[in-house]
């Protein structure tokens, strides 16, 4: 059975119809790209599985999961992580704060214990302390650990989003655009990255982006939206192939 | 001339931090045997100001909610204790946990509505609630004793307790609250909730989806910080043994405001500076004029908020990293 | 019967001065996205203007169009000189600058005019039209004319004037406006001189029923913002209908449920925003939208 399952969602805004009955499925392990010219609904998508846009329909079931009757801060709690496309940290925190900020959902700590500092508040935070430092370590970061988050360049901070994700320890793994603003040896270690820490973390990846080089070598499989509805999904080969995948790009920006 | 940088968590570091709380420990020891018991008075109401500076930074500072509310709260603490002491002879020492814990409760039913929409409407509503405390107190007169207030009489406090006089027990009961609230805040901040609320105000929509629960965090901590604004009024009691709805109006929250913006919101040492400023300026100003006091306070406010919204601590932290740099340590794996 | 209709009339009487400092809100909430919380503070001072005016020999009317004037003119100068650096800052900021702007206003009016009540002369004459047993004072009378006028006017303004239409385009959108040639910076100068100078006519029309201190309107500003919040915040129409809505509903309140009276009235406007808050957030006629990710 697959991970991920979508199903037949629409979503429209006032006259816009930014889903429309887009299906496709992730099986456990998988990189799958998820491309399509700029308004094609991909942020969309993400944000309904991340619970912060209401489809008008469909469903979404994530392992026994029906995503779109959990609320949203159980999101993270069923196995899902994700970063953001304008970058979603929080600036006056450090980055290794961030990073611990990603663990939320795993962690226990509240009001009284923390007030207390009790002895398992103190593990609790030591160990988290930890798991982020490691993370840092595995995505270069250690050396801005301790910096605020405000003001570092661009593609620090993509890391750093990413590396937030990791720390949530999920099994669904949603990237939107984390190669923009990139170099183009950025991009291509971001891409060994990625595949690095599938393998790390056994997670599964749904990878929006449009850096074609990357998606094409690291996807297992890829699905390409245009205008809300799925016009392909198959291997890397299949979909760069695809008449309509073609099209699609062509009438929209001439590269 | 070089620059010296000092790493956190060195001996070197412990040794000056050491040192500098020595010290101020023994000047807080000290000034109540040094000082007039006017003097000290005037202290201890300046702790009792950053008390409620404190509680409001917990509000604001931290989750970026606004609370006009917070002069209602310290009223609620003060009349708590006042009522309990006053009409119905209770130790003031356990009316401190009962303060606490009605304005906990009264905090959430406040944070529970409030959540539901952004800062906009939150400002409203606690305004609205800081100019409602004052007409509500006056209509429950048969508890409050109306518009002429309520007082607890002096004898329910020895004359001499171990040795010191009345101004000066008061002194170090404020003085120990306030070590031990400022340190349960500081933990609180420091720690897995600390984060999230600071998260949450930075950026919620992110935040909920590491698994924070705004609503869970915003109501918590609004009534984390009604409590401790409660029991900085219920010790107000204590110093003032009086309430009355004329010293619980707008005006009081907003001095907050401005203890919180002259300390530099989201800083806790800044609460101090705060509370200070609250007690000594209008002390000074009313000297020369009744209103020099708010127009001070209202153009300071305005300054600061344009020019350097961190407040004076802000300011402090700016000149000493002219003089040494203090460092996190380098973060590697163990 | 008569008690009722008596509450109504009462009601719609100060119901039109919370419409009119609601209509200075929302015009202003509209066309920056700010809200003023020194907007109550600022109509007592103009209404401190006004007496001064009145005092200095002017006669009562000449007293308070001039010190409409003036505040049109002091308003705009508070916009660039207070709020216009704070303007793209954080909510938080903006809040807590017009709270010290309010804290200001009112200890400067406090040193110059002392805060001891003062009387406003009557602006209508004394007496009323008697229908039956009820009487409607010329007061209330005036007032709601007034506050017809004004909604009028603004609303002849924002249609068929240019700087109307210029406004209304810069609450719209501020960046377009800019791109297509508006004088953004003006155009807020000028909207925010016209809130103060309706807050200063709520404020002033206020003052003999109220009497003079620097706290006046302190309530009226809480109503005042239950109205707009209630009507919608970026909605005039609606901010008119919510201020008279909430005048009647406080004074029917207070005069039929004895637990409330006349100490209790000032919960009303606290739980119309906690219901408006709660079950219609955009309020009665304001917009609703949906957040960017
Ligand atoms: N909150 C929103 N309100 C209105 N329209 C939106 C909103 N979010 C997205 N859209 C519209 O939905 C369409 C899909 O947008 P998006 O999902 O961001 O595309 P992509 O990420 O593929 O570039 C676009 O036409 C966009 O303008
Ligand atoms: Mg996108």
């Amino acid at each position: 059975m697959s991970l991920l399952e979508v199903s037949d969602i629409v979503v429209r805004f006032g006259g816009v119809t930014a889903l429309d009955e887009a299906s496709f499925t992730i099986d456990e392990g998988q990189i799958c790209g998820l491309i399509g010219p700029n308004g094609a609904g991909k942020t969309t998508l993400f944000n309904v599985i991340s619970r912060l846009y209401t489809a008008d329909s469909g469903s979404v079931r994530f392992g026994e999961h029906d995503v779109l009757a959990t609320p949203p801060h159980k999101i993270a709690g069923i196995g899902i992580a994700r970063t953001f496309q304008n970058l979603g940290l929080f600036p006056s925190n450090t980055v290794l704060q961030n990073v611990m900020i990603g663990a939320h959902h795993r962690t226990k700590t509240e009001f009284l214990q923390a007030m207390f500092r009790t002895p398992a508040a103190r593990r609790e935070e030591r160990e988290t302390r930890e798991l982020a430092i490691e993370i840092l370590n595995d995505l270069n970061l250690a050396h801005v650990a301790n910096s605020p988050a405000a003001g570092l360049p661009y593609g620090t901070l993509k890391r750093i989003e990413l590396a937030r994700a990791v720390a949530a320890d999920s099994k669904l793994l949603m990237l939107d655009e984390p190669a923009s603003g990139l170099t183009h040896s950025e991009v291509e270690e971001l891409g060994e990255t990625i595949r690095l820490l599938r393998d790390r973390y056994d997670l599964t990846v749904l990878l929006v982006e449009h850096h074609m080089a990357m998606v094409m070598s690291i996807s297992d499989k890829v699905v390409a939206l245009d205008f809300g509805r799925k016009i392909a999904e198959g291997t890397p080969s299949e979909v760069q192939n695809d008449p309509a995948v073609i099209e699609a790009y062509l009438g929209v920006e001439a590269s | 001339m070089a620059k010296t940088t000092i790493i956190r968590g060195t001996s070197q570091y412990r040794s000056i931090v050491t040192v500098g709380f020595a010290l101020l420990g023994l000047v807080v020891i000290l000034l109540p045997f040094v000082m007039s018991g006017f003097r000290t008075f005037q202290f201890t109401m300046a702790l009792l100001w950053a008390l409620g500076v404190l509680s409001l930074n917990m509000l604001t500072g931290w989750s970026g909610q606004i609370s006009l509310g917070h002069s209602a709260l310290f009223g609620l603490g003060s009349y708590t204790t006042c009522i309990l002491v006053g009409t119905y002879e209770w130790n003031p020492l356990l009316t401190i946990p009962v303060a606490a814990l009605v304005t906990f409760i009264f905090g959430i039913m406040i944070g529970i509505p409030a959540l539901r929409l952004a800062g906009l409407y939150l400002a409203l509503m606690t305004l609205a609630i800081g100019v409602a405390f004052t007409p509500v107190i006056r209509r429950f007169k048969e508890h409050t004793g109306g518009s002429m207030g309520i007082s607890i009489k002096k004898k329910v406090f020895p004359e001499e307790i171990v040795g010191l006089n009345l101004d000066q027990y008061l002194y170090f009961l404020v003085v120990i609250f306030a070590v031990v609230m400022f340190a349960l805040a500081r933990n609180l901040l420091k720690s897995r909730v600390g984060r999230a609320i600071t998260a949450m105000r930075d950026n919620e929509i992110p935040a909920q989806t590491m698994g924070i629960y705004p609503a869970r965090y915003k109501t918590l901590i609004f009534a984390t910080s009604s409590m401790f604004a409660g029991i900085a009024g219920a010790l107000y009691a204590f110093v003032i043994r009086f309430s009355a709805p004329y010293s619980f109006t707008l005006t009081l929250a907003i001095f907050f405001l401005a203890g919180l913006v002259v300390g530099g919101i989201g800083t806790l040492a800044g609460a101090v500076l705060g509370g200070l400023f609250i007690q000594f300026v209008p002390y000074y100003a009313e000297e020369i004029n009744q209103s020099l006091a708010g127009m001070v306070f209202g153009i300071i406010i305005i300054v600061i908020m344009v020019t350097a919204p961190t407040g004076v601590l802000g300011l402090i932290k700016k000149v000493r990293a002219r003089v040494v740099t203090v460092a996190d340590p380098p973060v590697v794996r163990n | 019967m008569t008690k009722f209709f008596q509450l109504v009339i009462a009601g719609i009487e100060i119901g039109s001065i919370y419409a009119l400092v609601a209509l200075a809100i929302v015009i202003i909430y509209a066309s920056t996205g700010l809200k003023n919380l020194a907007q109550g503070e600022m109509a007592m001072f103009s209404a401190f203007i006004a007496y001064q005016f009145h005092a200095w020999g002017l006669g009562i009317w000449l007293a308070l169009i001039l010190a409409i004037l003036t505040t049109f003119v002091l308003g705009m100068g508070v916009q660039q000189v207070v709020l216009k650096p704070v303007q793209d800052s954080s909510l938080l900021t903006v809040v807590i600058v017009t709270l010290g702007l309010f804290l200001g206003l009112n200890s400067v009016a406090g040193f110059i005019w002392g805060y001891m009540m003062l009387a406003f002369p009557a602006i209508f004459p004394e007496g009323a039209v008697e229908i039956g047993s009820v009487g409607i004072s010329y007061a209330a009378i005036g007032v709601f004319a007034v506050l017809l006028a004004c909604a009028g006017a603004l609303f002849a303004l924002f249609q068929f004037t240019k700087i109307g239409l210029a406004m209304r385009a810069v609450a719209y959108n501020k960046e377009t406006s800019m791109l297509v040639g508006v004088q953004v910076n003006r155009v807020i100068m000028v909207g925010f001189g016209l809130a103060a100078s309706l807050g200063a006519v709520g404020g002033i029309f206020a003052a003999p029923k109220l009497f003079l201190d620097p706290f006046m309107m302190l309530t009226v500003l809480i109503y005042a913002l239950a109205s707009a919040a209630f009507g919608g915040l970026d909605s005039p129409l609606g901010a008119v209908i919510a201020g008279l809505f909430i005048g009647v509903i406080e004074n029917l309140a207070g005069g039929y449920i004895g637990f409330i009276g006349s100490d209790l009235k000032i919960v009303v406007p606290l739980v119309i925003i906690l219901g408006t808050l709660l079950f219609r957030p955009q309020g009665l006629l304001g917009r609703k939208y949906i957040p960017r990710v």
